[in-house]
């Protein structure tokens, strides 16, 4: 929101300085966002406050922080001259909560008094005429959106709201065509379209210099289809940012008083009640709130008188009172007062946060609940560390991959390369290697430890998140050595982690229709028992963090004497696509004190393997 | 005497054994091991057999005797130590080695920069009482948010902001307050957690926003819990991570799923609070947004409001490690372009 002080200084006295009044400001709720020009703040706006898109808005937040009064402007205004005439049908109630108007004969269009064009230029609004100019000035300083239109361009006196048609245009005032659809609120007069309801208004019937009777309008709509509509046919201006909040219809009553007593003072000529649709008159809402509650939230006492003072000030109505706590009438204009709490907070930000002095918590700490899995996460990044790998993060989002129908794929990303979650984590850290080779590293080991995601249906129970270790190592010596380094990362891991008893298995791939499953050496599982505790590829790894908690672990075997270490060869014969994970896993049978076996030689011939492997023993 | 002898042939033996573990191109820690095990090994060691004889003898021959087994078993053992330091220092101490020139380093891996801040917050949190906690990441608008006060209304729920796998249900949680909302729903009061944690927006990346960031999400819920606990928590954890002369502003700011709402902004230490780049002349960097935890969301997740009160605080992580490791982009920090260097 852009406060200009000169305008603001209309409704305020205050001797503070620029900066003091932005620091206040920034105290009670609206910080200053930009450094401040020509006296002009830049304040940050936040969704709840409808009334702090006003100047006067701001200005009453203002005067109770500070002590100062509030002076509102009078909006008393002669006798009407009779009705208008103008016919109004909503034909969308709906989207149409209130439809305020008044009819102005004989006025006199020309340019705005300079105190005008000087407060909407220093906001940041052109000045066009004196009436535009005043539809503008009062939708700043209240908050509400006005709109004055020529009634001599109409060719139905008439206003009629309903939802457009497909085909349909409205040329706007800044003279754009925009194509509006069923879900939009339109405003038409006979058969021309003469709006977009509560967005913006048409050229076809906009005031220009040589016009003379009017009809200015109020209005209170369905803000959420407004916020929608604004979005869908990317229109932004100062109107949708008030309408698309939650004003109140109220609003449009205070609006068009003022709107009045500027037209008849600065343009002349007469005007006329005319319809006000407001089928819904809203209530005043009431709510208790008990001074205890100021205790409870703030942890502070504020004198009964301050808080009365306060909420006075910001135009609470006191309705009963009692020691114990005041009922209160909610002030129209904040709509944002949901709960007893929200009152609190007006109390709390008013009397400043400051004056809340800070005390420790002390009492005793609850029972632990952080879970295993996030500190056994922790402690595989430091073991992966300590062998010499650098942990990487990577985004989980990636490209849609249309082979995959386990992918999560997402319905309204902006950024097509990002519009799906991984499915495995090296897909996602593999550039990140592509970063190290250029750095010129000859070994790169990286890993992540994060999550991968799938669906099995449409369900929200049917998406899995899967925890897992991810490795990948490059060696430029060659497949080998790179193949050796994630070999031994892995089994320091383990070691660490105290999983003993794995074993590794080729994995079954069904390739095609027309072969056997065949084993692809390319990738193997890791096994403890039936227990899948991930694969291991040439380059790299994958673990399931879950199920390598669930493994089986032993503690590291310490002992305290020197033992005899004795070992043997045994030499295996293997056919070329045979791996040799299962003859391992006979030997481990074999010889049930093998502490260690090592290939030590290997020699092919033909369409056989000859390996030879050293089995420790010892006692 | 026979027994005479015998020992005279064990020294000899041994000398022999040593002198050849010192000149043998071999001499090494082994082999002095090996003739200490020959010797002295408790079931077959040649001296140890030789002390296992003397109960056998007559006591004349043990007065004899035994000292002398005794004296030489003790120096042989020191001799062999003695061998053992001096073979090690020769190891050592070679003298073409330059002291004075170091090597780089031997490798060893880094943490993500992330992980480590994540690692120092924790640390302060759980030595305060704090669980570390976690969620889903594919989260229902449920959690993300209905239980946390933000109506199907909001802005906060337009399509602009949330990245939905079915849209208005399931989502990529947009903050860790959905976590807070599954604490609160399955846990009771008292209750202390901290979240860290990976969110997602609908947002086209630029240097300082990403589709994909970290935030860190505080809650606590007990009876008598005011803003006061809030305060000083802050207080304390902004001075563990920023130092004690650190200064804070606290002041009102809407979120939500929280009421009253507090901003929290640190005074810029390069200028002061005068204003300069870093701070973008404000004098001040917002730090994180917190509140007490809204009266609705309390009752949504099953806690009683009138019993129980907490607060609750949310900051984005990626800012504070990208000043603190001086990354300039946010898009390097999540797998575009980091390298650790030695």
């Amino acid at each position: 929101m852009k406060l200009p002080l000169v305008w603001l200084k209309d409704y305020i006295d205050t001797k503070k300085t620029p900066a003091e009044i932005a620091d206040s400001f920034t105290s009670l709720g609206l910080m200053l966002d930009k450094p401040i020009e020509n006296d002009v703040l830049d304040l940050e706006h936040r969704m709840d406050r409808a009334d702090w898109l006003s100047i006067i808005g701001c200005a009453r937040d203002f005067a109770a922080f500070d002590g100062t009064k509030l002076k509102k402007p009078d909006g008393l205004v002669p006798e009407s001259n009779g009705q208008g005439g103008v016919k109004i049908k909503i034909e969308a109630p709906e989207l149409v909560k209130r439809f305020n108007t008044r009819v102005f004969r004989g006025i006199k269009v020309g340019d705005s008094p300079i105190w005008i064009k000087e407060r909407l230029e220093s906001y940041g609004l052109p000045t066009i005429n004196n009436i535009v100019d005043i539809t503008n000035f009062v939708m700043v300083e209240y908050g509400q959106p006005m709109h004055a239109q020529d009634l001599s361009k109409f060719s139905k006196q008439e206003i009629v709201f309903r939802h457009g048609k497909a085909g349909e245009k409205v040329l706007t005032l800044l003279g754009q065509e925009v194509a509006v659809d069923s879900e939009t609120l339109v405003m038409a007069e006979g058969n021309n379209l003469i709006g977009i309801g509560a967005i913006v208004g048409s050229k076809l019937t906009a005031v220009d210099n040589k016009t003379t009777d009017i009809i200015l309008d109020a209005g209170n709509y369905n803000q959420s289809n407004i916020r929608k509509t604004s979005r869908r046919l990317n229109i932004r201006n100062e109107t949708v940012a008030r309408t698309e909040k939650f004003l109140h219809p109220e609003l449009t009553q205070i609006a068009i008083e003022r709107a009045t007593k500027l037209i008849l003072e600065l343009a002349g000529g007469q005007y006329f009640e005319n319809e006000d649709y407001y089928p819904n008159k809203a209530q005043p809402k009431n709510m208790i709130l008990r001074f205890s509650r100021i205790k409870t939230i703030g942890g502070i006492d504020v004198d009964p008188m301050k808080v009365k003072d306060i909420l006075t000030k910001l135009e609470y109505k006191i309705i009963k009172e009692s020691t114990l706590e005041l009922t209160l009438e909610i002030p129209f204009f904040r709509t944002d007062i949901e709960v007893e709490d929200d009152i609190v907070s007006d109390i709390l930000r008013i009397n400043d946060y400051k004056n809340i002095p800070n005390e420790l918590m002390n009492s005793a700490s609850p029972k632990e609940i952080t879970p295993t899995l996030m500190d056994y996460e922790d402690k595989i990044r430091d073991i992966l560390v300590n062998l010499g790998m650098h942990e990487h993060i990577s985004s989980p989002m990636t490209m849609v991959n249309g082979n995959d129908k386990t992918q999560i794929i997402l319905e309204n990303a902006l950024n097509s390369e990002q519009n799906a979650l991984r499915t495995n984590v090296a897909e996602t850290l593999r550039p990140v290697l592509e970063i190290y080779k250029k750095h010129k590293y000859s070994v790169i080991r990286l890993f992540e430890v994060g999550r991968t995601y799938f669906k099995i249906g449409e369900k929200y129970e049917d998406i899995k998140e899967i925890k897992v270790v991810e490795g990948i190592v490059l060696n430029d010596n060659g497949a080998r050595q790179t193949n050796d380094e994630v070999k031994k990362i892995l089994s320091g891991l383990f070691v660490n982690l105290g999983i003993s008893n794995v074993s590794y298995k080729a994995k079954m791939e069904n390739k095609s229709s027309s072969q056997t499953n065949m084993k692809n050496t390319n990738v193997v599982t890791i096994y403890q028992d039936k227990l899948e505790l991930g694969e291991l590829r040439n380059d790299g790894f994958t673990l399931f963090t879950e199920n390598l908690v669930k493994s089986g672990t032993k503690k590291l075997r310490v002992i305290d004497y020197i033992p005899n270490k004795t070992y043997e060869d045994v030499t295996v014969e293997l056919m070329l696509n045979e791996t040799l994970g299962e003859t391992l896993e006979k030997l481990k049978v074999k010889f049930p004190k093998a502490e260690l076996i090592e290939q030590v030689d290997e020699f092919r011939k033909e369409s056989k393997r000859m390996v030879t492997l050293r089995v420790y023993k010892q006692d | 005497m026979d027994l005479n002898k015998k020992i005279e042939d064990i020294k000899k033996e041994l000398e022999n054994d040593l002198q050849n573990a010192k000149n043998g191109s071999n001499a090494n820690n082994s082999t002095l091991d090996e003739i200490y095990v020959k010797y002295f090994s408790k079931k077959h060691g040649v001296i140890t057999e030789l002390i296992k004889e003397l109960p056998k003898l007559s006591s004349d021959e043990r007065k004899e005797f035994g000292p002398i087994i005794n004296d030489l078993q003790d120096e042989y053992k020191n001799r062999i130590g003695h061998e053992k330091i001096l073979q090690e220092k020769e190891q050592y101490e070679d003298p073409t080695i330059d002291l004075t020139m170091p090597l780089p380093p031997k490798e060893s891996g880094y943490l993500h920069p992330t992980t480590q801040v994540i690692r120092e917050m924790n640390k302060f949190f759980r030595y305060h009482g704090f669980s570390v906690f976690e969620g889903p990441e594919v989260e229902t608008a449920e959690f993300n948010f209905r239980k946390l006060n933000l109506p199907e209304d909001h802005p906060a729920t337009d399509l602009q902001d949330t990245l939905f796998v079915t849209q208005p249900e399931i989502l990529l949680r947009t903050h860790t307050s959905s976590v807070e909302s599954r604490v609160l729903t399955n846990y009771r009061p008292p209750i202390r957690v901290v979240i860290p944690g990976k969110c997602f927006r609908n947002e086209t990346p630029n240097k300082t926003n990403s589709s994909f960031f970290y935030q860190y999400q505080g809650v606590v819920v007990d009876k008598g819990i005011t803003m006061k606990h809030l305060k000083a928590t802050l207080e304390l954890v902004h001075k563990f991570l920023f130092g004690e002369d650190t200064i804070l502003r606290f002041r009102y700011k809407y979120y939500p799923e929280v009421s009253p709402g507090m901003g929290v902004d640190m005074q810029c230490k390069f200028c002061k609070g005068v204003g300069c780049d870093v701070c973008k002349q404000r004098g001040w960097i917002e730090m994180l947004g917190s509140g007490m935890i809204h009266y609705n969301t309390l009752k949504s997740c099953g806690i009683d409001p009138e019993v129980y009160s907490g607060f609750a605080f949310g900051m984005g992580l990626d800012r504070h490690v990208m000043q603190k490791f001086g990354i300039s982009d946010i898009r390097k920090l999540y797998g575009g372009g980091l390298v650790y260097k030695y």
